[in-house]
């Protein structure tokens, strides 16, 4: 009966601490392998024959941990250089291009600049004002008031941000709001050099920025019907869950970058517009045919 | 056999305990000893789907091990310079001590304990991760543009890129 008993507790004793260790190297590893999958969205290769510049660098000067790089950094060795132009899309497609801006303390726009900046801003408004009066009838009326309003109150801010300072050393604009809910456009300093090399770019971003107020879940946050459930069909944009607490929405990108596309054409082929199916998606958003033939 | 099985569950339900309470957010009450200093610290802003030719995607990478200097990584399509280019890994040159980048990620840690505001239907999201010394892993997704925690975050980036270049 006593042997019974020892070799019971052998056999408990062995099983916790096997627990125990399992747990252990379970704990461990959880702690120390970050999850790869920092990337939230596919960042699949984005540059493009006419705008990529590939960097080679030292083995020191990769990061150390190489996983959480490599899901959105693809260009980390020639080779993988390589395959990234032999994916890219067509030539003349839009790039990822951006000009490094010079950080907070060193951003100085000239007024000519800025100017040159605001008048692309104005402009990008001044097209989707025309667009929205000719796509008065198929919308709802509380859908273009609200569609009104935020074209009316969108604001451009002169960098650097005070909000931002990140933005400072980047070479893009972000559509936000400031603290009474307006909306508002970031530039960073990298952006103003970009609109004086390529103001057609530019003005397609203006576009886009401005009419990311326009954007599904914004729409639904006002209780105004969304008009673009067609276009986001034909896209394939699925927007069930977008616009629930912490979400993230695709079809703002969908939507915005359609309308963009429309009105300013950037110059250069969008991925998402390459193939003549998804151009007929544009049919959905032209309401005139001198927007028809622009896109083209 | 009683005995035995009794302290089974015992060890079973003692030992998986200790791995939920382990999860990957371990901020707040679980993060024990706040002493421990920060080993790394990634700051993301994702770009969008690459067939929308949006901006594309920023990462910065501080490494604070040991002691000397900060080792700042960012993607070298944001990296500081004259002329644009693609995505890429570019090491910012190191400046910073780590001591006072670990005071600045101690800042950006107090920030995630305030209350979050709710966002819908981000279009520029941000994503970071923080790891401590010991191993403990701490991750937060938000939005740009956001009150809290991500305004402090841009502000972490500026420093950390701000201090490296002017050591050039």
């Amino acid at each position: 009966m006593r042997r019974m008993r020892d070799r019971d507790l052998w056999i408990v004793g062995g099983c916790a601490a096997l627990l125990l260790l399992g747990s252990g190297v379970w704990i461990t590893v959880k702690r120390r392998t970050p999850s790869s999958s920092l990337s939230l969205t596919n960042t699949k290769s984005r540059s493009t024959a006419s705008e990529v510049e590939h960097e080679e660098h030292s083995e020191a000067e990769k990061p150390s941990n190489p996983g959480l790089f490599s899901s959105l950094v693809r260009s980390s060795s020639p080779e993988e250089g390589k395959k990234k132009k032999s994916d890219s899309p067509l030539p003349g497609s839009c790039g990822t291009l951006e000009y490094p801006g010079e950080g907070f303390q060193h951003t100085h726009i000239s007024s000519v600049e800025w100017n040159h900046v605001v008048e692309q801003f104005r402009q990008g408004k001044k097209l989707l004002g025309t667009w929205l009066k000719e796509a008065r009838s198929s919308l709802p009326d509380k859908t273009y008031v609200f569609m009104t309003d935020q074209l009316e109150a969108v604001k451009l801010t002169r960098p650097p941000s005070v909000e931002e300072p990140d933005l400072s050393w980047r070479g893009i604009g972000v559509f936000t709001r400031d603290e009474k809910n307006s909306p508002e456009i970031r530039l960073s300093g990298g952006f103003i050099k970009w609109a004086q090399k390529n103001p057609k770019r530019t003005l397609f971003e203006f576009t886009r920025l401005i009419a990311q107020s326009w954007a599904p879940c914004e729409l639904q946050r006002a209780d105004a019907r969304n008009p673009w459930e067609a276009l986001l069909k034909c896209l394939s944009v699925s927007e069930e869950q977008a616009c629930a607490g912490g979400s993230y929405s695709e079809g703002g990108w969908a939507v915005s970058t359609s309308l963009a596309f429309v009105l300013s054409h950037p110059g250069c082929q969008v991925p998402a517009f390459q193939s003549s199916a998804s151009q007929k998606c544009l049919e959905k958003i032209s309401f005139s045919s001198s927007l028809k033939g622009k896109r083209k | 056999m009683k005995i035995s099985s009794i302290l089974g569950v015992i060890s079973f339900s003692l030992v998986f305990s200790g791995c939920f309470g382990s999860g990957k957010d371990t901020a707040g009450d679980s993060m024990g000893d706040n002493s421990i200093p920060f080993s790394d610290a990634y700051i993301e802003y994702p770009g969008p789907n690459a067939r929308w030719s949006g901006p594309q995607s920023f990462i910065l990478h501080s490494v604070t091990r040991g002691s000397g200097k900060t080792k700042v990584y960012v993607s070298s399509g944001i990296a500081p310079g004259k002329n644009p280019k693609a995505s890429g890994v570019k090491a910012v040159s190191e400046s910073l001590s780590v001591e006072a980048a670990r005071e600045e990620l101690a800042r950006f840690y107090a920030s995630l304990q305030s209350r979050e505001e709710i966002y819908r239907g981000c279009l520029s999201p941000i994503r970071i991760k923080l790891i401590r010394a010991d191993g403990v892993l701490i991750e937060r997704q938000g939005c740009r543009g956001q009150t809290g925690w991500p305004r402090v975050a841009s502000e972490v980036v500026n420093h950390l890129i701000e201090s490296s270049v002017s050591a050039k």
